[in-house]
């Protein structure tokens, strides 16, 4: 079992087709996880977590960073996000997508369904929600949008510690 | 720093690899939908369930409603320095009994 290093309450969120998929990290533990339909109001949605998951730190993907590649009511959505999360006075951090690519490509972990099992071995309680591997004709399963957004938060705050050595 | 959640149910029960309808059967409750409530927090367990949840995680209720605990604590320590502001001399074994109890309970 690892925490984080930073023991600030931390949410990461990632907007996705279905929804948004959610982490939350407080003292370094992952507590909680999980997505939420949007059904067209992803704001209300993004709301609602905020409500079950009180952060002090938004990581939200950067729509306008070097590669990129969301599309435009992605990009929206994003920027709504940010609005939102600063309209109460929380801090937000913005992570590349390409540099979370190239951070898990530096440890030699390049598909999906491998840095799910990575994150996984880091924090054991997600064992449940890895993927299968994914053939060419396989949909992306909803439950790996819980590692893209766990991915952004482990790559905003740096390399997670095991509890042996935080304590 | 302080706990920001009320209570940590959701995350101690998914720790323990119990599900909702298995904590809604050891408490004795028809419906995995009022453990459900309990977890994202539109309720609050009664005493007698929240010992139930202690006897379930092996964890005293303090810790498992942590954030609440904190709160509840900071309010009886705020109280208590007014009572021992308030407290006149400790001239007596009673009092001096008294006095001590409120400074344990500041630290």
């Amino acid at each position: 079992m690892r925490s984080l290093g930073d023991p600030r309450a931390i949410l990461g969120v990632d907007p996705t087709k279905r929804g948004l998929a959610f982490v939350f990290f407080e003292g370094g533990r992952l507590l909680d996880w999980g997505s939420r339909r949007g059904g067209g109001n992803e704001i209300a949605a993004f709301e609602g977590i905020l409500n079950l998951c009180p952060a002090d730190v938004i990581v939200l993907e950067d729509p306008d960073a070097d590669g990129s590649e969301r599309r435009p009511r992605m990009r929206k959505l994003l920027q709504s996000l940010t609005r939102t999360a600063k309209a109460r006075g929380l801090l937000v951090t913005k992570v590349s997508r390409l540099d979370v690519r190239r951070g898990w490509s530096a440890r030699g972990v390049t598909r999906k369904h491998a840095v799910a099992q990575a994150i996984a071995e880091d924090f054991p309680v997600l064992e449940p929600l890895v993927p299968r591997p994914r053939k060419s004709y396989m949909d992306e399963e909803a439950r790996v949008q819980v590692f893209d957004a766990a991915s952004l938060v482990l790559h905003a705050f740096g390399a997670v510690v095991s509890d042996s050595l935080a304590a | 720093m302080p706990p920001k959640l009320i209570h940590y149910l959701r995350n101690e029960r998914r720790e323990t690899g119990l599900t909702q309808a298995d904590i809604a059967a050891l408490l004795g409750a028809p419906w995995k939908s009022k453990v459900s409530r309990y977890e994202r927090r539109e309720a609050l367990p009664p005493l007698e369930t929240a010992l139930g949840y202690e006897a379930v995680m092996r964890k005293p209720v303090s810790q498992l409603f942590a954030g609440m605990y904190a709160s509840v604590a900071a309010g009886v320590r705020a109280r208590a320095r007014d009572l021992l502001a308030r407290s006149g001399v400790a001239n007596t074994a009673l009092r001096a009994r008294r006095k001590r109890t409120l400074e344990r309970i500041l630290q």
